[in-house]
């Protein structure tokens, strides 16, 4: 490489990274997906990481950055488990589960990025890794299982800097994220192939109080 | 003390070297599968290959394509890729997005999927993949200041080679129907003689250009002509 191409990477790489950066995502909604929906009711109970998470980092070279995700993991998920069940419900913590099909926990167990500067291209890219738990009709845990989620984005211009390249690739991620439920839930959660157990309705469980 | 009429003279003597550009040689090459049927507006989707396959396709090399497509005598029916892959989701995301037309089948095997393809009006699918690199180069350039006065003194070039293909899917015939590629290898230069004046062989947007043109001959005609052109 030429002392001159060197100079301009150099250049572009400390104009592009060169001073942290602190974004905090918006919950733009997914698109509707084109899936069989599930005719199941699902019960969902978002762990605080999804409702607020927020990832703080300092770098070797002293810059500090800062994830905001609030609560756009929640979003992704309502929208996606939507897409993909009948019915879904909320449950707050610590209230009693409704009679459902499935219960439902996601939590974010990590979150990770890396910026031009550390990865010598124009790239920025995040990883999110969430944890999903899913309880059968009865409670008992049927499926514990990682949705390990990736986006890259390209630094588009030098005066968006950090934020616009951090943003992009943590929309593409939990977007990835939402991929991944959406085309492995069945196998990930131990739903291909099996009968799924099914709620008994109130009229049956009172009857067979009687 | 020199006069304004130097300086204007010294002016535009620098314009006119950087509008001067470096030498580049521009290689086209397409292969057909299989006959194209006459284009009548059907829309044309362009979307880069999934960067979980490693593709490093510039998005603004994807956007320069879709501009050169909607311009010009031969222009397409354009659908932005994003408002494809938005109404196409989650199946054309970078992790589901089919490799090949072979996926095709199994996926409008979806009835929401197939329907949707329908709605969108989207008959040909063309995926972008490659890249532009700078393989090498050499040379010095050493610039220095002092007080009142600065300035720089040596040569400097650079390789750069953008290397592109386009697959065209038809997705009526569920067939590839071809596929193109473009290849620009140009050398940039740097003389500095006082102030460093660049001529910079634009690899990447003659391989747009070029391609661009391949693309509306092939969606239009069902062929591209090979072709070599040094510029």
């Amino acid at each position: 490489m030429t002392i001159f191409g060197r100079f301009v990477i150099l250049a572009t790489l400390t104009t592009v990274s060169g001073c942290g950066a602190s974004i905090k995502l918006k919950n733009d909604p997914l698109p509707e997906a084109l899936v069989e929906q599930w005719p199941l009711t699902v019960a969902v109970r978002y762990d605080e990481t999804v409702r607020n998470f927020v990832h703080t980092e300092k770098l070797a070279t002293n810059e500090k950055f800062q994830i905001d995700l609030g609560s756009a993991s929640q979003q992704m998920f309502a929208d996606t488990l939507g897409d993909m069940f009948a019915e879904v419900i909320e449950v707050t913590d610590g209230a009693p589960v409704p009679s459902v099909d499935l219960l439902i926990e996601p939590s974010v167990t990590a979150l990770e990025f890396a910026i031009p500067s550390q990865t010598v291209t124009n790239d920025f890219a995040v990883w999110i890794k969430y944890a999903v738990k899913v309880y059968d009709t009865t409670g008992k845990l049927q499926a514990d299982f990682p949705v390990p989620a990736y986006g890259k984005a390209a630094s588009e211009s030098m005066l968006g800097g950090n934020r616009a390249g951090l943003t992009a690739a943590t929309r593409l991620a939990l977007r990835d994220a939402s991929t991944l439920l959406l085309t492995r839930f069945d196998v990930d959660a131990g739903m291909r192939g099996r009968q799924l157990p099914r709620r008994q309705n109130p009229t049956e469980e009172s009857s067979d109080e009687n | 003390m020199r006069t304004d009429a130097q300086w204007r003279c010294a002016l535009s003597v620098a314009l006119v070297l950087m509008v001067l550009s470096g030498c580049s040689t521009t290689r086209n090459d397409s292969v057909t599968n299989s006959p194209m049927p006459t284009y009548s507006g059907e829309s044309v989707v362009v979307m880069a290959r999934s960067y979980h396959t490693g593709n490093k396709t510039e998005s603004d090399f994807t956007r320069c394509i879709v501009n050169e497509l909607r311009s010009g005598q031969n222009k397409l029916n354009i659908m932005r890729g994003e408002d494809f892959i938005d109404a196409m989701y989650p199946w054309f995301e970078p992790r589901t997005a089919p490799n090949d037309i072979g996926d095709m089948p199994r996926l409008i095997q979806n009835e929401k999927v197939a329907a949707r393809m329908r709605e969108t009006g989207v008959r040909y699918v063309v995926w972008l993949d490659g890249n532009t690199e700078m393989p090498g180069g050499g040379g010095s350039i050493s610039c220095a200041a002092g007080a009142g006065a600065a300035g720089c003194f040596g040569f400097a070039w650079w390789e750069n080679d953008s290397d592109y293909d386009a697959a065209v899917w038809d997705l009526d015939g569920q067939k590839e129907a071809g596929s193109l590629e473009t290849k620009v290898n140009g050398t940039s230069y740097l003389p500095a003689i006082v102030i460093p004046i660049p001529l910079i062989a634009r690899t990447r947007a003659k391989a747009c250009d070029a391609l661009a043109e391949q693309l509306q001959q092939f969606i239009r005609s069902g062929s591209a002509v090979p072709s070599v052109a040094e510029n």
